[in-house]
C-alpha cells in the first residue's frame, strides 16, 4: 500500500511539474508556430535574410486571383462578373492603373537632365547623330511624350527616356474600359482580385473558392465565353477539402476499425479510453519538451511526430493484455494452466505478470530513445524537434503505462476474450514453425531483398512538384494563365541591401551583368528610379555635351533652347509620394530582420525584384548570381525541393546510425547471436517496405523515409518483447493488436490521393506487415521449449 | 391703232406667260434649292464617312506638318505609304530624315537612321486607327469613335470613345475629296496638331519587298 501510494504520488508530482514547466515556457518564452519549410534549413545569415525579403515581396501574391475571359461576349460577361465579384465580402477588385502620360511627364520634368535612355547615351557625344535623333523624334506622327515635354525639355532626352522606360509596362491594352491582352490573335480580358482572407484561414479559403467558382460557372453558362482562372486559393481550398474528406473518411474508418478490434478482443471500450488518456499525456510531454528546448514549433514536427501514436498504443496494448487482474473465467489459457508459473519460464506460460512487461517496455523505450537521440544533433531543426518530441512523449507514455495504469481500477475489469487468446495460441504455433526454419527464411529474404535492390536500386526524387495533389484542371489553368500573361518562363531575381541607394546601385549592376545575354528582357523599377549615382553621372554627361555644343544644331532647327539647370536628384521618397507609388509598391519594399536572434544585420532592410524573360538565364549569369551574397534567383519550388533533398539525405544517414545504435543495444543485452537475430527483422522490414513502395509508386520521397521512423520504433518494441518473453501468446496477441491498430491508423493513408500522405501510408503498411511476420523470428526459442509446451498441452 | 393694241396685248400676254414660267422656274429653283438644302442638312457625319471609298490595298504619298505650340514653324516631313488591311501598314518617311513605321500583326515597329528596328508598345492603337481611316474601314472606326461635323464641310471629326485614345488625342479630323481621303488632322490636348495630306491609289497586291517587311 505504501509503495502504491509512493509510486502514484511520484507520478502525479512529476506530471504536475511537467505541466507547470510547459505552461511556464509557453507563457514566458517568445514562442511561436512556424510553417515555412525553408526556415528549417540550416541557412546562413544571408540566406535567412533573403528568405525574409522574398516573403516581404511576394506574400501578397498568395492572396491574389487572376481571371481571364475570352469569347464573343467577353466584355459583357466581364462587366457582369466584375459586378458579382465586387459584392463578395472577402474579394477586392484590383484596378491597378498607371497615371496619365501628362502626369508622368510633369512628375519627371524637374529631373530631366538626370534621366537618359541607353540609346540617348549612345548619341550624346555625336552632334550629327544627335541632330538626326531629335529630328526623328519630332517627325513621329504620334509621340505623346514629345508633345508633352517639348516645351520644357526640347532636347527630347526626357521624351525618349519616358518612351523607353514606360514601354516595358505597356503590355495591357484597354478596350471599352477593360484591360486586355492579345495572345496569338485571341483577346483575353483580365480581372485581378485581392482576397482578404484572415491569416490564411482554410475555412475562409474554401468559402471564397466556392463563391468564385460559382460565379465563374454561372458566367460561362450565361455567356459565350471561356474563362481561365489562377490563384493559390484554389489549390489551398482543394487540398484542404481533400484532406478534410480523407481525415473524416479514413479517420472514421480507422476509428471504427479500432473500436471493433478493441470491442472484439476486450469486450469493452475502456482500453480505448485509457489509450486516449495515455496518448494525451504523451503528447503533453512531447510539447513540453519542445517549448523547453526550442522557441518555435514547426507544424511539420507534428506531422513527423504522429508516429508517437503508434508506439504509445503499442505500450498500452502490452499493458491491457498482460494485466494481472484479468478475469480467469474468460481466459482459456489460464484455465488450462493450473500451475502458477515461475517468473523465469516466461516462454512456456500464457500468463504474464504485469510487472514483467515493465522491463521490456523500459528496454524498448531506451533503445528507441537511443535511436532517436542521433536526430537530436542533426543540423536540421526539424529533425531535432522530432527527436525531442518523441523522446519526451515516449517517456510520458512509458511512465503512464507503468506507473499510472496499473492503479486504475478499470484496468482490472479489462479481460481478453477467449477466442482472442485461442487465436494468439495459433499464432504462437505458427511462429514456432517459422522460428524453426528461420535461418532458411532469413537467407532467402536476404538474397531476394539484396537482389531486388541490385536490380532496382532505391531511387529518390525530391521534386516538390511531385507532391502536388492539385487536380489536372487547376494545373492546366495555371499553365494557360502563364501563357496568357506571358510569364511562363520568367525568372525573378531578388536583391537586398541596407539602404535604398545601395539597393538601386546593386540593381543596376545586376542589369549590367544580365545585358551580356542580349536575348533577355529585364523589367523592374530601375528605369523609373535610377540610383542617385547614375543620375549624377548622367547629369554631368548632359552638362558636358551641352558645353560641347552637341545639341546646338538639333535645337537650332526648332528654334528652341534647353539650358541645363542645377542638379536635383529624384529620390525614393519623392517617387513613393508620387502617383507612381503603385509601381514602387509592386517592385520594391522594406522588410524587417529582427525576428530572430541569429540575424545580426540591421533591423530594416530594403529589397526589390527584377523580372527576367525572353530566355532562360545562361550558365555565366547563373554562376555570377550564385556568387553574390545579396541576391538570388527566386525559385520557391527549387528551394523547397533542395531543402527536401537535404532533409532526406540527413534522415537517411541518421536512420542508418540509429540502426547501428540499436544493434549495439541488442548485442549488449542479448549477445551476438540474438543481437543479429534481433537486427535482421528490423533491417529486412525496412528494406522490404521501401522496395515494395518503390515498386508501386515508381520512385521514393522523404515521406517514405519518414515512415521508417515508425517502423523502426515498432520493430524495436516487437523484437525486444519477443526476445524477453519469447513466443508467449499474450505477447503475440499484444503485438498483433499493435500491428493491426497501426495498420488501421497509418496504413489506411496508403489510399490517400495526396502523394505525400500516400507515400507515408504505403511504406508503413508494408513495413508493419513485414515486421509483424519477421519479428517472431528474433525470439530466443529453443527445441526443448517446443517439446515442453507440446507435452504440457497433451497433459 | 387696233393692230398696235392687239400686238401690245399679245406682248403683255406673252410676257405674263413667260413671267409665270419664270416665276414657276424661279419657284422651282427656289424649291429645288430648298430641297437641296434639306438634303444637305439631313446627311450626318457617319453617312458622309460611309461614302468614303474602301481601299483594302493601296499605296500613296504623304506630307506631314507637325504644329507644336512652342514652335513658330511646323515640322514638315514627306514620304510614302503602303498598306494591306490583312497584313498591315508601312509608313516610310524620306524627308527630312529616313525612318520607317511598320504596323504588323505582331505589333508596331519603328526603325530610323540612327537605330535598328524596335517594337513600340502603346502606339499600335493609334496607328491602327490611321490604317482604318486610310482603308475606309468605317465599321472599325465606329467601334472606336463617335462622329460629328467639322468646321469644314468636307471633313468629319472623330471623337475617341476609349480612354486610351482619348488620353492621346482630342479629336481626329478626316477630310475627303471625291469620297477619297485627302487629309487627316490629329488634334492633341496640349494644343499641338498634326496635319497629314495624303494621295492614295488602289493596288491589286503589295510589292513583294513591301509585303516581306510585314511578315
Amino acid at each position: 500500500m505504501r509503495n502504491y501510494n509512493k509510486g502514484l504520488i511520484a507520478y502525479f508530482l512529476q506530471l504536475t511539474l511537467v505541466v507547470l514547466l510547459g505552461v511556464y515556457f509557453l507563457v514566458m518564452g517568445e514562442w511561436h508556430v512556424q510553417s515555412n519549410l525553408l526556415s528549417l534549413l540550416p541557412s546562413s545569415e544571408n540566406e535567412l535574410v533573403l528568405n525574409k525579403a522574398e516573403q516581404a515581396l511576394f506574400k501578397d501574391k498568395e492572396q491574389q486571383v487572376i481571371i481571364a475571359l475570352s469569347g464573343k461576349q467577353a466584355i459583357k460577361a466581364y462587366q457582369t462578373m466584375q459586378k458579382q465579384l465586387s459584392a463578395l465580402p472577402m474579394v477586392e477588385l484590383n484596378e491597378f492603373q498607371l497615371p496619365s502620360l501628362t502626369e508622368i511627364s510633369q512628375f519627371y520634368l524637374p529631373y530631366k537632365d538626370n534621366l537618359l535612355s541607353e540609346r540617348y547615351l549612345q548619341y550624346i557625344n555625336e552632334p550629327a547623330v544627335m541632330t538626326q535623333f531629335i529630328t526623328s523624334q519630332l517627325i513621329q506622327m504620334n509621340n505623346p511624350f514629345v508633345s508633352s515635354t517639348i516645351a520644357s525639355a526640347p532636347r527630347l532626352s526626357l521624351a525618349d527616356y519616358l518612351n523607353t522606360e514606360l514601354n516595358l509596362f505597356n503590355n495591357v491594352e484597354i478596350v471599352k474600359g477593360t484591360p486586355s491582352v492579345v495572345i496569338e490573335n485571341k483577346r483575353y480580358f483580365i480581372s485581378q482580385l485581392n482576397l482578404n482572407i484572415a491569416g490564411f484561414s482554410l475555412k475562409e479559403s474554401q468559402k471564397v473558392n466556392h463563391q468564385l467558382l460559382h460565379i465563374i460557372q454561372q458566367i460561362e453558362a450565361t455567356y459565350d465565353v471561356s474563362i481561365t482562372y489562377s490563384g493559390v486559393v484554389f489549390h489551398t481550398a482543394y487540398a484542404s477539402e481533400q484532406a478534410e474528406f480523407e481525415i473524416s473518411s479514413f479517420g472514421v474508418l480507422s476509428l471504427i476499425g479500432v473500436i471493433i478490434l478493441i470491442l472484439s478482443v476486450f469486450r469493452s471500450l475502456k482500453p480505448l479510453l485509457l489509450s486516449t488518456i495515455t496518448l494525451s499525456i504523451a503528447v503533453l510531454y512531447g510539447l513540453t519538451g519542445i517549448v523547453i528546448f526550442f522557441e518555435e514549433l514547426h507544424l511539420l514536427t507534428l506531422v513527423f511526430a504522429v508516429t508517437l501514436i503508434g508506439i504509445v498504443i503499442d505500450y498500452c496494448f502490452h499493458r491491457f493484455v498482460c494485466d494481472e487482474n484479468a478475469d480467469s473465467n474468460s481466459n482459456i489459457s489460464i484455465s488450462i494452466n493450473t500451475q502458477q508459473p515461475s517468473s523465469d519460464k516466461v516462454s512456456n506460460n500464457y500468463y504474464i505478470k504485469p510487472s514483467i512487461i515493465n522491463k521490456p517496455l523500459v528496454l524498448g523505450f531506451i533503445t528507441t530513445v537511443l535511436g532517436y537521440f542521433g536526430l537530436f544533433y542533426s543540423p536540421l531543426a526539424l529533425l531535432s524537434q522530432v527527436a525531442v518530441f518523441m523522446i519526451f512523449g515516449l517517456f510520458g507514455g512509458l511512465l503512464t503505462v507503468t506507473m499510472l495504469l496499473p492503479h486504475v481500477k478499470w484496468l482490472s475489469r479489462i479481460t481478453v476474450m477467449p477466442w482472442a487468446l485461442g487465436f494468439a495460441k495459433k499464432m504462437q504455433q505458427n511462429s514456432i514453425l517459422f522460428v524453426q526454419k528461420r535461418n532458411v527464411i532469413y537467407s532467402g529474404l536476404l538474397v531476394v531483398t539484396a537482389g531486388s535492390l541490385l536490380v532496382a536500386p532505391l531511387n529518390f526524387n525530391d521534386d516538390v512538384r511531385l507532391l502536388n495533389s492539385s487536380p489536372q484542371l487547376l494545373l492546366e489553368n495555371e499553365a494557360k494563365m502563364a501563357d496568357i500573361l506571358n510569364y511562363k518562363n520568367n525568372q525573378r531575381i531578388v536583391v537586398i541591401a541596407n539602404t535604398i541607394e545601395e539597393l538601386l546601385q546593386r540593381q543596376e549592376q545586376v542589369i549590367q551583368q544580365l545585358k551580356q545575354q542580349p536575348t533577355l528582357i529585364i523589367k523592374g523599377i530601375a528605369g523609373l528610379l535610377p540610383s542617385q549615382k547614375k543620375q549624377k553621372l548622367q547629369y554631368q554627361m548632359i552638362k558636358n555635351a551641352t558645353k560641347q555644343g552637341v545639341f546646338k544644331q538639333g535645337l537650332a532647327t526648332i528654334g528652341l533652347v534647353d539650358a541645363v539647370g542645377d542638379y536635383k536628384a529624384l529620390t525614393y521618397q519623392e517617387f513613393t509620394a508620387s502617383q507612381l507609388n503603385s509601381l514602387a509598391m509592386l517592385y520594391i519594399t522594406k522588410f524587417s530582420t529582427n525576428e530572430s536572434d541569429t540575424i545580426k544585420s540591421s533591423t530594416n532592410n530594403f529589397t526589390l525584384w527584377l523580372d527576367v524573360s525572353g530566355d532562360m538565364l545562361n550558365a555565366d549569369n547563373l554562376l555570377w548570381l550564385t556568387q553574390q551574397t545579396d541576391m538570388r534567383v527566386f525559385d520557391k519550388a527549387a528551394q523547397v525541393s533542395t531543402s527536401l533533398t537535404s532533409y532526406r539525405q540527413n534522415l537517411f544517414y541518421l536512420l542508418a546510425a540509429a540502426f547501428v545504435l540499436v544493434f549495439f543495444v541488442l548485442l549488449i543485452r542479448y549477445g551476438v547471436q540474438q543481437g543479429v537475430m534481433g537486427l535482421l527483422p528490423i533491417a529486412l522490414s525496412s528494406m522490404i517496405s521501401l522496395s515494395l513502395s518503390q515498386y508501386f509508386l515508381g520512385q521514393l520521397n522523404i515521406f517514405n523515409l519518414l515512415a521508417l521512423l515508425l517502423i523502426l520504433a515498432l520493430a524495436i518494441d516487437y523484437v525486444i518483447f519477443y526476445q524477453e518473453h519469447g513466443l508467449a501468446p499474450r505477447t503475440c496477441l499484444a503485438i498483433m493488436l499493435s500491428a493491426i491498430s497501426s495498420a488501421l491508423v497509418f496504413g489506411m493513408l496508403a489510399f490517400s490521393s495526396t502523394p505525400a500522405v500516400q507515400s507515408f501510408g504505403l511504406t508503413v503498411m508494408f513495413g508493419i506487415i513485414a515486421i509483424f511476420i519477421l519479428a517472431p523470428l528474433s525470439s530466443r526459442y529453443r527445441h526443448s521449449d517446443v517439446k515442453a509446451e507440446t507435452s504440457h498441452l497433451n497433459n | 391703232m387696233k393692230i398696235s393694241a392687239v400686238f401690245l396685248g399679245f406682248i403683255i400676254v406673252f410676257i405674263t406667260m413667260n413671267a409665270a414660267d419664270v416665276i414657276a422656274i424661279e419657284q422651282a429653283a427656289i424649291n429645288n434649292n430648298s430641297i437641296g438644302l434639306k438634303e444637305v442638312q439631313t446627311t450626318g457625319p457617319l453617312e458622309q464617312l460611309k461614302q468614303l471609298i474602301s481601299l483594302p490595298l493601296a499605296k500613296g504619298t504623304f506630307e506631314q506638318r507637325k504644329y507644336f505650340t512652342v514652335l513658330k514653324q511646323p515640322i514638315v516631313s514627306t514620304g510614302e505609304l503602303h498598306f494591306d488591311q490583312e497584313l498591315g501598314l508601312i509608313w516610310q518617311t524620306h524627308y527630312p530624315i529616313s525612318s520607317v513605321l511598320r504596323l504588323k500583326k505582331s505589333g508596331l515597329y519603328m526603325q530610323d537612321a540612327v537605330s535598328a528596328e524596335r517594337e513600340v508598345k502603346g502606339a499600335g492603337t493609334m496607328t491602327q486607327v490611321l490604317m482604318n481611316a486610310l482603308s475606309g474601314n468605317v465599321r472599325a472606326l465606329e467601334n472606336e469613335f463617335s462622329f460629328q461635323s467639322s468646321t469644314q464641310s468636307t471633313c468629319i471629326s472623330l471623337l475617341p470613345k476609349e480612354n486610351l485614345l482619348a488620353n492621346i488625342m482630342q479629336t481626329i479630323d478626316l477630310c475627303m475629296v471625291d469620297n477619297k481621303l485627302s487629309s487627316i488632322v490629329l488634334f492633341e490636348h496640349s494644343g499641338n496638331r498634326t496635319e497629314i495630306d495624303i494621295n492614295l491609289s488602289a493596288l491589286n497586291e503589295l510589292p513583294e519587298a513591301i509585303s516581306a517587311q510585314l511578315q
